[in-house]
């Protein structure tokens, strides 16, 4: 026999005892490092629990406004499962694994959270089975970009093991798309820890990028070093945090009693969702205002305006449109605004008139600085001529 | 003038009789019917009835029967003979019973598939199902990707995006997978050499899958006519399968003339040249209203051919825009306005590669010129489908050119009209290919210890990719451990996966096509005149590390030719055998292949004005090859130079080259050959014969097994070539070897003591 296959039959046998020791040492350092439990004699898998009092959390949660209808009733904070997944590969597909499954929850004043770390590849099947009635207790799940990625992985999981799984049924709140909604202009990006940064003053240390993380793992499993692990599995844990931190923020916009986290950027989208609801819900305002320090921007205006005018306040709206003359942007859009107002609720044309030829002459001027406002030109023409006839 | 008439023109043109080798008119075939089988749906049959169809072609008939059995089945049909129901009444059939069921539709472009969703739907329309029919692409869009995965249950797609969007994602794909019952896969013989090597992968990673979700398909394959589609299919599928190759549709009367072009020079052997003469013929028939379309070898070829056409669009009463090119490289709008223009007559000449090759529907063209032999006899016959598909007559002209196998058809027309010949090969075991797949299956679903994925090899594949740490084994299982989608890593089609996008500097760096890498290197290096659709372009750069070449707009005289350096190192032997004189070996080699310069070619004289350098990377390849060992000593005792030897290696390196395609399977560009007098590894001289892909195709090894039939028909024809010294015909251009190659390279295959 030479030597290259001598080594071959070596390599087997070391594969072999690598394999006999579930229990590896790197898994037993793991679970002392968190004072963590290992479920599972045969095949085991990590589970690290954790609370922490946080009682400033408001209970019931109201996301009618920022979902846009989606959630239409208050959800009890304590029905919410919040997870978040690390996995193998970041691009989807079948192949990716989810090493590390995080949940959190709220209960009587405290944050709970359950990690659960795989220590290597297959360990899945008794863990599914083993929090499938757990899921019962929960009617939302809460994720961020979930379900674009933690969720499809997760079933892809469930599937690949063949379990039908009850957390497939409960409803779906990612925090993603209200998230943008409301403060897309305020932040560089709406990535959780930009929102983190922003939103809940909160700086992460020795975070380990999202981009290593799957390396990180298949290192884990060649040499047992757990330095990084531990980095992606604190990682892990304050994602989850952030989670319910941030949907608290989202809950507490419209929540007087309390200090906003809204800029003024914010302030405006917000405006722009209430005036897009059915029926406008005009007392939001109030809200926002009443805790505002700093005049609104021309952009919250305008929109609560357009919000005035749906809920059938024309008057208090034309108001606003005569304020917002001023600002460039909106000159125009108000003047046609308060021109269709003059005409048609009030009948008073000569009063249109005056405001249509005012634009004309604006727009005018404005062509002979190159600017050419075209569409909203031939409106207002279109407007002029149809108001000459009726006078 | 309609067609029959040109027919007859052409019968009494004397001038192009002379020039015909061979007139072929294939009688027309009447039509053999078949009851509906009793098993067929009774609205099924009465809804055909309604439409027409009172009874079935035999071979849709025996599909059907065969289907019902349970079996796989491959009907060989030639274009236009009602296969596309022959696949479909099973699927449909199943549908009336299960709604539920599920059906997968391989296209092998996705120009086709688009195609062959208009036929379903009308195929349901007619059978008033409500199955939910679609065809699933990279242009699908995501909203409606959704409703497909688990509402259609037609689902027509290509084996790139099996590959690449629903293997991977099979998850998403559950209803698909759990009630798959048909898989189709149309033009079967498109799957040979590289391409049908991944798809037998590919074929095997939806089988592992199937299997996984409790589903078994039957698979339903059609295949134009070659020598063993029975045994292609069972290769693709790994299955038995049963074949039907008795046609029941009608057929008309097919006129096939082989056109040799005049010899111009008779010393030299030299004809006049395809390009030219497709001119004149295309000349000859445009005022008859004939829709013509003329199939070029390369996209070089088609380029040219659009060039001269247009040049004399005037003289034809055409606008230049009613003559288009058609090949790979164009961006699929593009491709898609041109399939119009066919389609509504606008366009009356299209000159195509084998693009147009396949069934994409351009409606009825009425003369098809081949502008070259093809490569192979069941590409003929497919271009030859091209015209008069649902006319009574069709008329087909192809034209020989100068190369040997060009000439040797001209010379044995029945070799062309008789029996098929021509195999098709895939190799399961390539292993580049193998490996990049075995991955693929990885990630979509764990291996299990004792899995066979290929015969014997599978462990030891396994346990080599677990111990470059892309799987890991455990709990008995290999898992996928990298965070790389294998999927995005191999594509189908060619052994490299990345292209040289081609950017258009005269519009706003607007990018006009791509190109894989070898080609690249070949016609887009810096200073090249790469033509496009009749505009020549000419190459300021070829960023190759960004694989973008800048072009630009030019009035160019000339057009450029690449200079390719080869050089090969023996890695290993794999089987050797010596004959008498000679000696052979299949060997694994390795090839580096570079461009290094470029001849400047002017048009129409085809002068050579001037050379270039190019400096690229050399681009490596491990293959293998059969190496044919021409001991120095039984030459030099024949009175052999050595300079002699060069010029004579160089001269049957030429023949072999060219005539191989008719022993094995392949096209020309499959395969590439090198001669060296001195070799370093033999020490003699030698000629290498290797496939041109990563690792390996199986044609050198095919050619192994028949090295003496191929050295006797190269003996053949160049001693029997009608020139004097050597021409391209059999020895190559006279301008590249001396003038006594001709004879040294008798002398040296006659030193071989050949057996014939």
């Amino acid at each position: 026999m030479d030597i290259s296959r001598k080594l071959s039959f070596y390599k087997r046998e070391m594969g072999r005892q690598k394999e006999h020791s579930s229990l590896s040492p790197a898994l037993i350092a793991l679970r002392d490092h968190y004072s963590a439990r290992l479920l599972f004699d045969d095949h085991p898998v990590l589970l690290r629990e954790k609370s922490e009092p946080a009682a400033d959390i408001n209970s019931q949660i109201d996301l009618k406004i920022v979902s846009r209808g989606e959630f239409d009733r208050p959800v009890a904070l304590e029905r919410c499962l919040f997870f978040d997944l690390e996995t193998s590969g970041l691009m989807g597909g079948s192949g990716v694994y989810a090493f590390l499954i995080g949940f959190a929850w709220w209960a009587e004043g405290r944050i709970h959270i359950r990690q659960y770390f795989l220590p290597d590849f297959g360990r899945e099947p008794l863990l599914f089975l083993k929090l499938d009635p757990w899921f019962k207790s929960f009617d939302y799940l809460v994720s961020f970009n979930g379900k674009s990625f933690d969720l499809p992985v997760l079933n892809s999981r469930f599937l690949m093991n063949r379990l039908d799984l009850h957390l497939k049924k409960l409803k779906h709140i990612d925090l993603i798309h209200p998230v943008r909604r409301v403060w897309k202009d305020s932040l560089p990006s709406c990535d959780l820890q930009s929102l983190e940064l922003h939103l809940l003053e909160r700086r992460r240390d020795n975070d380990i990028p999202g981009a290593f993380i799957p390396q990180v793992y298949f290192d884990f499993l060649q040499t047992g070093r757990i330095q990084d692990i531990i980095r992606v599995i604190d990682h892990n844990d304050t994602d989850l945090g952030s989670l319910i931190f941030i949907l608290d923020k989202l809950n507490r916009i419209f929540d007087d009693s309390r200090a906003l986290a809204l800029d003024i950027a914010a302030r405006a989208r917000v405006a722009r969702i209430i005036a897009g609801q059915k029926p406008v819900p005009l007392q939001a305002f109030k809200i926002l205002e009443s805790s505002g320090q700093e005049p609104e921007s021309a952009e919250y205006l305008y929109w609560k305006s357009m919000a005035l005018k749906r809920a059938g306040k024309a008057e208090q709206a034309h108001t606003l449109w005569q304020k917002l003359q001023r600002y460039p942007v909106f000159t125009f859009r108000v003047m046609e605004e308060s021109a269709k107002y003059l005409e048609h609720n009030l009948r008073k044309n000569g009063e249109a008139l005056k405001i249509v030829e005012q634009a004309l002459h604006l727009m005018e001027i404005q062509r002979e600085f190159g600017y050419r406002p075209e569409k909203i030109y031939a409106d207002f023409l279109r407007r002029k001529k149809r108001l000459l006839q009726k006078s | 003038m309609n067609l029959d008439q040109l027919i007859d023109y052409l019968a009494n043109d004397s001038g192009f009789q002379q020039r015909l080798s061979k007139w072929v008119t294939l009688a027309p075939r009447p039509a053999r019917y078949a009851p509906f089988p009793e098993n067929l749906h009774l609205a099924i049959v009465q809804s055909l009835k309604k439409k027409g169809i009172k009874q079935l072609y035999t071979h849709q008939a025996a599909a059907f029967e065969t289907v019902s059995r349970g079996e796989h089945v491959v009907v060989v049909t030639p274009t236009a003979s009602g296969k596309t129901l022959a696949y479909n009444l099973p699927v449909f059939n199943t549908l009336m019973h299960d709604p539920e069921a599920r059906a997968l539709y391989l296209f092998p472009t996705k120009a086709l598939s688009q195609d062959q969703l208009k036929e379903i739907e009308d195929l349901k329309g007619k059978l008033q199902l409500r199955t939910k029919a679609y065809t699933f692409d990279g242009d699908t869009p995501a909203d409606i990707r959704r409703t497909i995965r688990t509402a259609g249950n037609l689902v027509v797609t290509n084996p790139d995006m099996l590959h690449q969007g629903i293997l991977p994602h099979h998850t998403l794909w559950i209803k698909l997978f759990e009630n798959l019952k048909y898989v189709i896969i149309d033009e079967l013989h498109m799957y040979r050499g590289v391409f049908g090597s991944h798809v037998a992968n590919l074929i095997a990673r939806l089988k592992r899958l199937c299997a996984f979700y409790g589903s078994s398909p039957r698979f339903i394959m059609s295949s134009a006519t070659i020598h063993n589609p029975g045994e292609l299919a069972h290769n693709i599928i790994g299955d038995k399968v049963t074949l039907i190759d008795e046609n029941g549709a009608p057929a008309g009367e097919k006129h096939f003339l082989m056109y040799n072009p005049p010899v111009v020079n008779a010393e030299l052997g030299l004809r006049r040249g395809v390009v030219n003469e497709v001119k004149q013929i295309t000349r000859k028939i445009v005022p008859t209203g004939a829709q013509i379309i003329i199939f070029a070898r390369s996209r070089m070829r088609v380029e040219l051919i659009v060039t001269y056409l247009q040049d004399i669009a005037g003289e034809l009463g055409l606008r230049k825009d009613q003559i288009r090119g058609y090949r790979g490289g164009f961006l699929p709008k593009e491709r898609r306005r041109i399939e119009q223009g066919l389609k509504n007559g606008e366009i009356r000449i299209v000159v195509s590669t084998n693009a147009l090759e396949l069934g994409i529907d351009i409606g009825q063209l009425d003369v098809a010129i081949l502008a070259g032999y093809p490569g192979s006899i069941a590409s003929a016959w497919q271009q030859s489908g091209r015209a008069g598909r649902r006319r009574h007559t069709a008329l087909t002209i192809m034209v020989a050119s100068s190369a040997p196998l060009d000439q040797y058809l001209m010379e044995k027309p029945e070799f062309f009209f008789g029996k098929n010949p021509e195999t098709a090969y895939v190799d399961r075991e390539n292993l580049p290919i193998l490996m990049s797949h075995l991955k693929c299956a990885a990630f979509e679903l764990p291996f299990k210890e004792d899995e066979e994925f290929v015969p014997h090899a599978t462990a030891h594949l396994l346990d080599f990719l677990a111990s470059e740490r892309v799987l890991r084994k455990a709990e008995g299982q290999y898992f996928w451990m990298s965070d790389i989608y294998p999927a995005d890593e191999v594509g189908l089609r060619n052994s490299t996966q990345e292209n040289v996008v081609i950017v258009d500097t005269t519009r706003q760096n607007k990018v006009i096509g791509e190109m894989d890498m070898f080609g690249a290197q070949e016609m887009l290096h810096s200073e090249a005149i790469y033509i496009h659709n009749g505009v020549p372009y000419f190459v300021d750069k070829l960023e190759w590390d960004e694989l973008k070449a800048y072009v630009h707009r030019v009035d160019a005289d000339h057009y450029t030719d690449a200079i390719t350096k080869v050089d090969i190192k023996v890695l290993d032997v794999l089987e050797e055998q010596k004959e008498p004189r000679y000696k052979k070996m299949l060997t694994e080699v390795a090839v580096t292949r570079a461009v290094t310069g470029y001849k400047k070619i002017k048009f129409k004289s085809h002068e050579n004005i001037g050379f270039g350098r190019v400096y690229l990377p050399e681009l490596e390849m491990q293959t293998t090859a059969l190496m044919l060992q021409f001991p120095r000593e039984v030459l030099e005792k024949n009175g052999l130079k050595e300079s002699e030897i060069s010029e004579g290696l160089k001269s049957i390196a030429y023949a072999l080259r060219h005539l191989a395609p008719l022993f094995i399977i392949c096209d020309v560009s499959d395969i590439a050959i090198f001669s060296v007098v001195r070799d370093p590894f033999a020490r003699d001289p030698v000629i290498y014969i290797y496939d041109k892909y990563q690792g390996g195709i199986g044609l050198s090894k095919k050619l192994y097994a028949r090295e003496g039939l191929l050295l006797a028909a190269a003996r053949e024809h160049i001693a029997g070539c009608v020139c004097t010294h050597g021409c391209p015909a059999c020895i190559g251009p006279t301008l590249e070897h001396d003038e006594n190659a001709r004879e040294t390279a008798l002398r040296i295959l006659n030193a071989m003591e050949l057996k014939t």
